[in-house]
């Protein structure tokens, strides 16, 4: 079930009614939220609701296992087999197809004439995202930061229809202890819930949605016809679609937690005012960022194993972030990028001096980040490695040709985005302080209006959120 | 847009205080059921300003149960919005913001469909010229491209991308019009003969490439509404054959050549008869049309046994060339199509081997 979709709002209303009403009473609360979860789920496709029910069984079993050892040499193996374990299915689904395909090829090169049987399997909607999770309880749990949950707490926290589809990765000590939290009904942050939600609808429907096929779609499709500098626009304009698609998605997503009194982290925090690529990924996807620093990056040995150790834990850290984005050796390589650039980063800051802060320099390196960041985006949105060199070399190779997809609106609409990355929050705070002092039939007509007015502006039907199908 | 601020990543995020402190921001807080009237005002609010263009929306869906109960909401809410005279208000907002209220609600989003080339369709149409029993198409060159369009259902859509990809830009020039969710089966979702009368008055194709069909399992429906021919009667084969015809032609008698690229082999068995059936109507037309060729893409990437299979084997290489809906194509196999669609015209037209790279 998408968010921007009637049968979601439908399927809301119903949930928050159930859910205040419920509030109450812990277990029955606890029921109706996993039945309303795994309702939301089978939506999508009721044949993987016992996939989540599979990966939830085995994260809880892992747990439990892991804290019934009492040696450390058996915790760590038990934790490895149930980290292993929940793996399998998002292994299976996600990689089957890519691996078969590339040993059946690399064999054939080779004269082997290897045939894994070729299968093509319908990845689960959101499955990486709740895999993950699954596995940070496993390991929270061994490294004795949690307590394992109960049955139904564990199988409510995997599930839980928020964040189920697309993040955020939210950790079990994030959202596990505010289940046995009685939320206030007296007291629901509606406005900071609807200005996420209309936030992010405005982004997912109107700006991604007008980016995406006035620019992005026709350049990416075929870069050979069109001039170097709608390329370039072209590139920026999808940096903008995929943070606008997704930042928007997670926003609806926290959002609706809120209005259900759950608080979500954050997933964004301005990531093209980032400085240098260190600083985007501390503020773009945070939630996986950091999931791969607690959960791949320090277990592999972090920085605590010499410097050429350092720099090979961090490539490996972003080619396996990479590859969590898709099986294809474009995200295999998206990855790569970003681990040789974190690399320099890191070797930058242990062997230069820090240089002085100017303002000519600060935003000298937003500007090199951004685009550094965007050359990132065309390995991450081609087809393939050879549309991916396609693109760049069109680049070098197509100036001074006409650019008719170019408008002001285009160009408004990625520079008003860039902008507003500037913007600070008070404005938005006092309008939210404003707004929420309206009488509530006032409040609902203002927000039926802006709901018409992203229904007006955006095309019809959504399409799917880009994040969807990672 | 800045990110929206909530609560900063830490380790652990508090759940809300049960004693009810005012949100950040200073933002005041509601009782939830004071929220669910926000919600519901919001809501209906909603759906009276925007039920005439639901209702539209609605009544292009396929005929059942869906249908029926989203006009059965929708249809009250509609009346009501014009007896307050709301639709004018709504209107002229959806004017003020560049879309047309009144617009057909198929094709309007798709992945990349170009616009409908400006032209009036209707008003003063070219002479049809006679059909040419030649099948040589011009040869192009730099400076007079060959004109080549892109027509059909979501097939179309993928096909056009990679058709444009395929041909040499130097010497062509291709209009995708491939649109998502639509056929020959519903003319009120999308009427394709006018929006092909329209491409051909303006753009004037040397070459039209159609692939289109997945959605026709369903009643045939003029411009109107009205069910012309109900699926699933014996007349149907005869006038889908026979609104397949009328299209190909009004292309062909324009001085056109048509390729017709043919439904492809789906994983779902159960819509493999009307699959054939309509891959059969498509050659038989293409046999009595001149100027038109058909394309077989099922027994092209079904399996030895005729079974269907995702991968295509060229030689010992192995590639993925389909979705995983079982229906549509990757790029790597809408490049496929793009190919043998050139090549029929290269065969049967005699199209310069060089338009392709």
């Amino acid at each position: 079930m998408l968010f921007p979709t009637i049968d979601f709002a439908v399927f809301f209303a119903v949930v928050f009614l159930g859910h205040w009403l419920l509030n109450p009473k812990p277990l029955p609360w606890k029921l109706f939220m996993i039945g309303a979860s795994y309702f939301f789920y089978a939506w999508w496709n009721p044949n993987f609701v016992w996939l989540l029910a599979g990966v939830s069984l085995l994260s809880q079993l892992g747990a439990l296992a892991v804290r019934r050892q009492t040696e450390e040499r058996a915790r760590r193996w038990t934790m490895g087999i149930a980290v292993a374990l929940t793996l399998a299915p998002l292994v299976y689904f996600k990689y089957y197809g890519f691996f078969s395909v590339n040993v059946t090829n690399a064999s054939s090169s080779l004269g082997l004439h290897l045939s894994p049987p070729l299968i093509q399997l319908t990845l689960p909607v959101g499955i990486s995202f709740f895999t993950f999770m699954g596995v940070a309880y496993i390991v929270d749990v061994y490294r004795r930061q949690f307590e394992p949950a109960s049955w139904i707490d564990a199988f409510l926290y995997l599930s839980f229809f928020p964040h189920l589809v697309a993040g955020p990765i939210v950790r079990p000590d994030e959202l596990i202890p505010q289940l046995d939290v009685r939320r206030d009904p007296r007291h629901v942050d509606v406005v900071g819930a609807s200005y996420l939600i209309f936030g992010g609808l405005f982004k997912k429907v109107v700006v991604s949605s007008y980016l995406a096929t006035t620019i992005v779609d026709p350049v990416f499709a075929d870069p050979a016809r069109h001039s170097a500098l709608e390329v370039l626009v072209g590139v920026w304009a999808y940096a903008i679609v995929i943070y606008a698609d997704f930042s928007g998605y997670t926003d609806i997503a926290i959002g609706i937690a809120k209005l259900l009194g759950f608080q979500f982290p954050q997933n964004f925090d301005r990531p093209y005012s980032a400085r240098s690529l260190q600083d985007f990924w501390r503020r773009w996807h945070i939630t996986l960022s950091r999931y791969l620093r607690d959960y791949l990056y320090i277990p592999l040995g972090g920085s605590k194993k010499g410097e050429i150790r350092t720099y090979v834990n961090l490539f490996l850290t972003m080619v396996l972030g990479g590859l969590w984005h898709g099986a294809a050796w474009t995200f295999v390589l998206w990855g790569a990028y970003y681990g040789v650039g974190q690399s320099i980063g890191a070797w930058k800051r242990k062997h230069l001096p820090p240089p002085d802060e100017t303002p000519a320099r600060l935003w000298g390196q937003r500007i090199v980040t951004f685009n550094l960041v965007c050359l990132g985006w065309i390995f991450f949105r081609s087809d393939s490695v050879a549309s991916a060199l396609a693109m760049i070399g069109r680049l070098f190779t197509g100036w001074g040709q006409p650019s008719p997809l170019l408008n002001p609106l285009v160009l408004f609409t990625i520079f008003g985005m860039l902008a507003l990355q500037y913007l600070p929050h008070r404005p938005a705070t006092l309008l939210q302080e404003r707004v929420s002092h309206l009488h509530p039939v006032v409040m609902g007509l203002v927000f039926g209006g802006a709901l018409f007015i992203i229904s007006t502006m955006g095309p019809q039907g959504v399409a799917p959120f880009i994040y969807f199908q990672f | 847009m800045t990110d929206l601020p909530t609560t900063p990543p830490s380790p652990a995020v508090p759940a809300p205080a049960r004693t009810g402190t005012p949100a950040p921001g200073g933002r005041a807080t509601m009782p939830a059921g004071k929220v669910l009237v926000v919600m519901l005002v919001c809501l209906l609010g909603w759906g009276l300003i925007y039920a005439p263009s639901l209702k539209r929306s609605s009544e292009a869906q396929p005929l059942g149960t869906r249908r029926t109960v989203s006009l059965w909401l929708l249809s009250p809410l509609a009346t009501i919005s014009n007896v307050l005279q709301l639709t004018k208000v709504t209107d002229g907002i959806s004017r003020a913001l560049g879309k047309d209220p009144n617009a057909a609600p198929g094709g309007a989003f798709a992945p990349d469909p170009d616009p409908l080339p400006t032209g009036t369709g209707t008003g003063s149409p070219k002479p049809p010229k006679p059909p040419v029993k030649t099948d040589k198409i011009r040869t192009p060159s730099p400076a007079d491209k060959l004109r080549v369009a892109v027509v059909g259902d979501s097939l179309a859509s993928g096909l056009g991308v990679f058709m444009e990809r395929v041909l040499r830009p130097t010497v062509t020039r291709v209009t995708k019009q491939g649109r998502i969710s639509t056929g020959l089966a519903r003319q009120d979702y999308f009427d394709w003969p006018a929006a092909l009368r329209q491409i051909m008055d303006s753009y004037d194709p040397d070459l039209v490439v159609v692939m289109t069909g997945v959605n026709d399992n369903q009643a045939l429906l003029s411009p109107g509404g009205d069910v012309e021919t109900p699926i699933g009667t014996f007349e149907w084969p005869r006038a889908y054959e026979q609104r397949v015809e009328d299209f190909a032609r009004i292309a062909v008698d324009r001085g056109a050549h048509v390729v017709w690229v043919g439904m492809p082999i789906v994983s779902d068995r159960d819509r493999w008869p009307l699959f054939q059936r309509q891959n059969e109507i498509f050659e038989r037309v293409a046999e009595r049309t001149p100027n038109m060729e058909y394309v077989d893409v099922w027994d092209r990437f079904a399996q030895p046994d005729g079974g269907y299979s995702a991968y295509f084997r060229d030689g010992g290489k192995v590639e993925l060339i389909r979705e995983s809906d079982g229906i549509h194509f990757n790029g790597t196999g809408y490049e496929l199509v793009a190919r043998a669609a050139i090549q029929a015209a290269v065969d049967e037209f005699q199209l310069s081997t060089k338009v392709a790279q």
